[in-house]
């Protein structure tokens, strides 16, 4: 069963090949973000002015900051952050979203009319101006961004969840697992929920980029992660006060990190849902 | 011999998939005669349809003529380009589908439908001619209010008029011949009967060819004056449907023959060769000894739907232990809704369901996963594929009730699946499968290890060989058969198939509108019917030749 999982997984790969260059991408970041102690050249917080402002060099790849800081450490640190921020966010809002759309689907009713009423109350919100509202209120710390991150996306988990849920509530196996003895929940979480995730995982790719950017755009004004934590977010808002200076290096590394992960997220969707779907293991 | 209108020689498609080039049909030729009715027989899979939609060039996209000729009044289609396929097509051949409601526009009005097709090929057509003459195609087909159905859309419409638009639609062009894939498929008895009555007096009425595909043996020998088996992508039998029925050459033909119930058949004899039947006790007649108490009582049961629709209004019966009773009736019937109150899948609106004498239409069916008495009643499904979580692997599926109810786990839950699997003659090595992977047979196998896993009492079942090939339902029947008798259930047979009703029960209920029309040993039903009702279902039976009455040659005049 193992062997035939992992061959599935290669045979769609292959299939896709845009799927396999951002899975590929994707699982360097990752390491970038693992193993970051071990990769960056420099210490990413300490200063070192004597060598502030300097331009991409064999000693600094990217360049150094205004302090001094090796613009590439910094990047490769934020690259834990961030991923932690986003993975974290999404994780929440899909676990809460998952259940909560699956319930009211399943059990339609006033339950589902109240968390449908609300729902569109919480997407009639610009939702950045929200997640900004939310960080400012409950203080300006990393679980917060997490939690306004992760509510701001809840919205969409729900509604998909319960549409999902909703076509196949009357289907054979959801009653069969009636007559096999097993009640609402074992029925949403062991028979409803698994048959949904195939469909999530596209929705929980996409989500991920959009969480990066959100996590990013939040500490771009100064909500959120604070200096001097290495975050892209702050680095290209820090970075933007010096590019009229023409000392364009600061925002390219951590822009440019920032964009490729959001793409790579973006196109690993597809391919997930082909993987994660049995119907198409033949 | 004149030329026939529509020829087919060796002819050879191949499918690309995943697992390379699959020959879906090998070799394959017929020929269809001017004004005659060729039949295409077949289990699922079998390439009938694939070798019909090759002449129409609608096979999908993976599909391609390797080898063979196909030519039309003489004139070789076989690689013939759109262009030239579009005089041929419509006006020439013209298909009615399977599911009528599914093939129709459902946001365009059926005379909107009509007209389209009409000035597709005559653009000269102003439009008030074309009303009417969408008008006089209703007509045609018999469509009771026509001026009223011109204005309805496809759902409002029943399926067997759904069928009749269609078929409106497909003569509209005046085609020569027409392609009918599984016309009926999906009917009740009676209406199929009218459906194919009329579309086999149109084509005889207008002087057309048609070519039937079906998976029924029954309406071949009514309604074709040849039929050609197919097997596995080839062809393995040519003959009129006298011949085919009362003397079968090829062993295919034969197990088809022998699988498809008639009014005389017994559930052992329905496969060749291996019966599973010949090692249990038959059984002794099962009919309830007067004053023995019933396992199951219906008291005066009433489902009234939102809206107030009456879907069963206060029906009554008892099942007695090791019972079988039929529950026979048309679409709308409301044997479905009997069913799953009994299932307790939905609420009682009024009455009561005593199960061995304990009262269970008081507990709402979200809270009857708790009641004792679960494992007691279980459902076979009527749809195999639809009843398993794609998800789950068979071994799952089966094991979910003993974990539910039994609380069984680790080795004892390995030990009793296996039983349950092997009981139901499902190889151990299909266990870890999921159901995609799985034939529609062997679905149904998994369906019913599932619902006898906590050795219930009564299993309901609803249509349960309503989606399986002739072949596949022997097996399953009989496989029912021997689990009734080795285990002493009680079955609630739900059916619309009078034949397998005759066969595997020893009462039989009728219902229609909601209401019992008819009660009774299944054999006095069938041969001395009170109710009007029933006998028009019984009337709407296919006959199938017998050997004894083979004299007949012409076929329906």
């Amino acid at each position: 069963m193992k062997n035939s999982t992992f061959s599935h997984i290669l045979w769609t790969l292959r299939g896709n090949p845009v799927t396999a260059v951002a899975a590929v991408g994707l699982c360097v970041l990752a390491c970038l973000a693992i193993f970051s102690a071990g990769i960056m050249p420099y210490d990413p917080i300490v200063s070192d002015v004597p060598n502030a402002m300097q331009g991409p060099s064999w000693a600094h790849w990217a360049g150094t900051d205004q302090l001094g800081r090796d613009v590439l450490s910094r990047t490769i640190a934020a690259t834990r952050l961030d991923f932690l921020i986003a993975l974290s966010a999404v994780a929440l809002s899909f676990v809460v979203g998952a259940v909560v759309g699956s319930i009211c689907g399943f059990l339609g009713g006033w339950l589902d009319r109240a968390v449908g009423r609300f729902v569109d109350v919480l997407m009639a919100f610009p939702l950045f101006v929200l997640a900004m509202a939310l960080v400012a209120a409950m203080g300006n710390r990393l679980e917060n961004i997490v939690i306004a991150t992760a509510f701001i996306n809840l919205p969409f988990y729900i509604r998909f969840a319960r549409a999902e849920v909703n076509v196949r509530r009357n289907a054979g196996w959801v009653e069969s697992a009636r007559i096999c003895g097993a009640g609402t929940w074992a029925t949403v979480l062991k028979f409803l929920l698994p048959n949904i995730l195939p469909a999530m995982a596209v929705q929980l790719s996409l989500n991920l980029g959009w969480a990066i950017l959100n996590a990013a755009g939040l500490s771009f004004i100064g909500l959120g992660v604070q200096a001097p934590t290495p975050e892209w977010g702050i680095m290209v808002a820090e970075g933007a006060r010096f590019i009229s200076n023409g000392d364009w290096w600061l925002v390219v590394m951590p822009g440019s990190f920032l964009v490729v992960t959001v793409l790579f997220f973006n196109l690993l969707g597809d391919g997930l849902r082909d993987i994660l779907d049995p119907r198409m293991r033949t | 011999m004149t030329q026939p209108l529509l020829n087919v020689e060796n002819l050879h498609v191949q499918f690309k998939t995943r697992s390379g080039l699959v020959d879906a049909v090998r070799n394959v030729s017929f020929s269809v005669q001017q004004g005659k009715t060729l039949g295409i027989v077949g289990e699922s899979g079998s390439g009938k349809s694939v070798s019909v939609y090759a002449v129409t060039h609608l096979l999908e996209a993976a599909g391609r003529i390797v080898g063979g000729r196909i030519s039309y009044a003489g004139q070789d289609i076989t690689r013939a380009t759109w262009k030239t396929l579009r005089t041929v097509h419509g006006a020439a051949i013209s298909m009615v589908f399977q599911n009528a409601r599914a093939a129709l526009n459902p946001i365009r009005s059926v005379g909107d439908q009509l007209c389209d097709v009409l000035r597709a090929y005559d653009r000269r057509l102003d439009k008030p001619t074309a009303h009417k003459k969408a008008l006089d195609l209703l007509k045609a087909v018999l469509i009771r209010e026509p001026e009223k159905r011109l204005d309805a859309y496809p759902h409002e419409l029943s399926g067997g008029m759904c069928q009749r638009v269609m078929m409106a639609l497909a003569i509209a062009s005046e085609p020569a011949l027409l392609i009918a894939d599984e016309p009926t498929t999906g009917l009740d008895v009676t209406t199929q009967k009218s459906v194919m009555d009329l579309l086999h007096r149109i084509v005889r009425e207008r002087g057309m060819s048609m070519i039937l595909i079906t998976h029924d043996l029954g309406l071949t020998s009514e309604y074709c004056d040849d039929v050609v088996v197919m097997e596995c992508g080839l062809v393995v039998e040519k003959a009129n449907p006298v011949q085919l029925f009362t003397d079968p050459q090829h062993p295919y033909t034969r197990k088809l023959v022998s699988a498809s119930p008639t009014p005389t058949s017994r559930v052992q004899d329905l496969v060749d060769g291996e019966n599973l039947l010949t090692l249990v006790e038959p059984r002794t007649p099962s009919v309830m000894p007067a004053g023995s108490a019933p396992i199951l009582e219906v008291q005066n049961a009433v489902k009234r739907f939102d809206g107030g629709i009456l879907a069963v209004r206060g029906v009554s019966f008892k099942i007695g232990h090791g019972e079988s009773v039929g529950l026979v009736g048309e679409s709308g019937s409301g044997k479905s809704t009997l069913s799953r109150l009994i299932c307790r899948l939905a609420d009682l609106s009024e009455g009561e369901i005593i199960f061995d004498g304990e009262g269970i239409g008081g507990t709402s069916a979200r809270d009857f996963h708790k009641n004792a008495l679960r494992r007691d009643i279980q459902l076979v499904f009527q749809d195999p594929h639809d009843s398993l979580n794609p998800r789950f692997t068979s071994f799952d599926s089966i094991a979910h009730p003993l974990r539910e109810l039994d609380g069984l786990s680790g080795t004892a839950l390995k030990a009793r699946v296996a039983e349950c699997a092997a009981l139901c003659g499902l190889d151990a090595s299909l266990l870890g499968r999921f159901p995609h992977q799985l034939s529609g047979g062997q679905k149904a196998r998994v369906g019913i290890a599932r619902a006898i896993a906590c050795r219930p009492r009564l299993l309901v079942l609803d249509e349960p060989t309503a989606a399986l090939d002739v072949s596949v339902q022997a097996i399953v029947l009989q496989l029912l058969e021997k689990l009734r008798r080795e285990q002493g259930l009680s079955f609630l047979f739900v059916s619309h198939d009078l034949n397998v009703v005759r066969m595997m029960c020893d009462r039989t209920i009728v219902m229609r509108n909601g209401e019992i029309v008819e009660m009774g040993e299944s054999r006095s039903v069938f041969s001395n019917p009170s109710s009007e009702y029933t006998r028009s279902l019984l009337e709407a039976i296919l006959q199938v030749p017998q050997a004894e009455r083979a004299s007949g040659q012409e076929v329906r005049p």
